[in-house]
């Protein structure tokens, strides 16, 4: 199984690899959103799940799922992983594409479990 | 007084209030939450502990080491499959009698999460129940958790357990500190009351369907044995008891016959003429 995990933090991405490394996961990264369309829209790729950030310089996450556009986001599995915790914004995400929201801080049984409602593992 | 002879006292002590069994070789479990309580009271050793439990504690120093020692870890849907076994559960139990209020029991509450996750899943999929309304009791042996649960805020990394972000939005709403509120609607669904399901006598009986989860799991089996009787006695002909997922009635009672919804055990009581036969 693949995961695109897309986030600015170093330190997220690598603490996101090790969950999903340990269970089964093959990691991609992007830094932001511009970098993870080009991943996206290449068709020759497939991802079972996306991670991604709200808040990206460059291009934030809202913004990559506007750019990819609703049906190109509904062929994804794709779950919002940020600090923005207002009801506003998980509406927003949920809105735009998005099949689950974690809230930072969370926890690896957080991930997982979040991953398995989205993808339905 | 060696540390040995200390777990032996809080063993015993936790076993007369609230039935849980720690056997000597969980007493590494007996300690960490321990050495919990001994931080919280600002003592220096296990031996000071000791001292201040034989002197005659706090009643609220003893609910907080029952508070421990039954090790409130609980999420929503937790394990799924009993939920999905629910709607069955519900729907057969309304079809039995269509125009008469469900009732169901929450035998061990804890924090709230199974009792709303019992509701959510009746709004969403059962509109039969809905229609027939529904009553759920909602039991547990600490004031404190009983407190949480009906006060139904809880904490990010709360909401994140187990509950899908789609019911969050729907039945949830955020409070001024930052945390999360279930629909005071919810509430009138819900009686609570703190119970001791060794000693005290239920009430609102006969139920239709009791969750009685993770909680056979700390108990001897002559506590085992009590508690299903007791909640055999106070279930409706037919009725549906649902356990945790590494419990079973296996040398408990023979008074239930398993059946398998959606790839979950559950026991359904045996009607009176079954058992006749």
């Amino acid at each position: 199984m693949k995961a695109l995990v897309i986030d600015d933090s170093a330190i997220i991405r690598s603490m996101v690899k090790d969950m999903l490394s340990e269970i089964g996961f093959e990691v991609n990264f992007a830094s932001d959103g511009s970098e993870a369309l080009p991943l996206l829209q290449d068709t020759s790729s497939h991802f079972d799940i996306v991670l991604l950030d709200w808040n990206m310089p460059e291009m934030n996450g809202p913004d990559l799922l506007k750019a990819l556009g609703e049906d190109m986001v509904h062929q994804q599995v794709v779950v919002m992983m940020t600090t923005e915790t207002k009801l506003e914004y998980i509406m927003e995400a949920m809105r735009l594409g998005a099949k689950e929201y974690i809230m930072k801080p969370f926890t690896a049984d957080i991930l997982k479990e979040k991953i398995s409602i989205a993808a339905g593992f | 007084m060696i540390d040995n002879d200390i777990f032996s006292y809080f063993a015993r002590l936790i076993f007369e209030r609230c039935g849980i069994h720690y056997p000597p070789e969980n007493y590494f479990q007996l300690k960490s939450r321990l050495q919990t309580l001994q931080e919280n009271m600002g003592l220096n050793s296990f031996v000071e502990l000791h001292q201040a439990f034989v002197k005659g504690p706090e009643p609220q120093i003893i609910d907080f080491l029952i508070d421990l020692a039954t090790n409130n870890e609980t999420s929503f849907f937790r394990d799924h499959k009993p939920f999905e076994a629910l709607v069955t559960m519900v729907n057969e139990s309304v079809g039995r009698h269509p125009h008469l209020p469900l009732r169901i029991l929450s035998a061990a509450c804890s924090t709230g999460q199974e009792l709303y996750s019992i509701i959510m899943t009746i709004l969403e999929k059962c509109p039969a129940a809905l229609q027939s309304g529904f009553q759920i009791v909602a039991l547990d042996i600490k004031q404190s958790v009983i407190d949480h649960a009906k006060a139904g805020v809880y904490t990010n990394l709360e909401v994140q357990r187990g509950l899908p972000i789609q019911y969050l939005i729907k039945y949830f709403h955020k409070t001024e500190d930052e945390k999360w509120k279930i629909d005071s609607e919810f509430l009138k669904y819900v009686r609570f009351q703190r119970f001791n399901l060794l000693k005290d006598e239920f009430r609102f009986e006969p139920f239709d369907i009791v969750f009685c989860r993770n909680v056979l799991i700390y108990q001897k089996l002559e506590n085992k044995v009590k508690i299903v009787e007791k909640i055999h006695r106070a279930m409706g002909e037919d009725g549906f008891l649902c356990l945790g997922s590494s419990e079973n009635l296996l040398g408990i009672s023979e008074h239930f016959v398993p059946r398998r919804p959606n790839n979950c055990t559950i026991y359904q009581k045996q009607s009176a003429f079954s058992q006749v036969g």
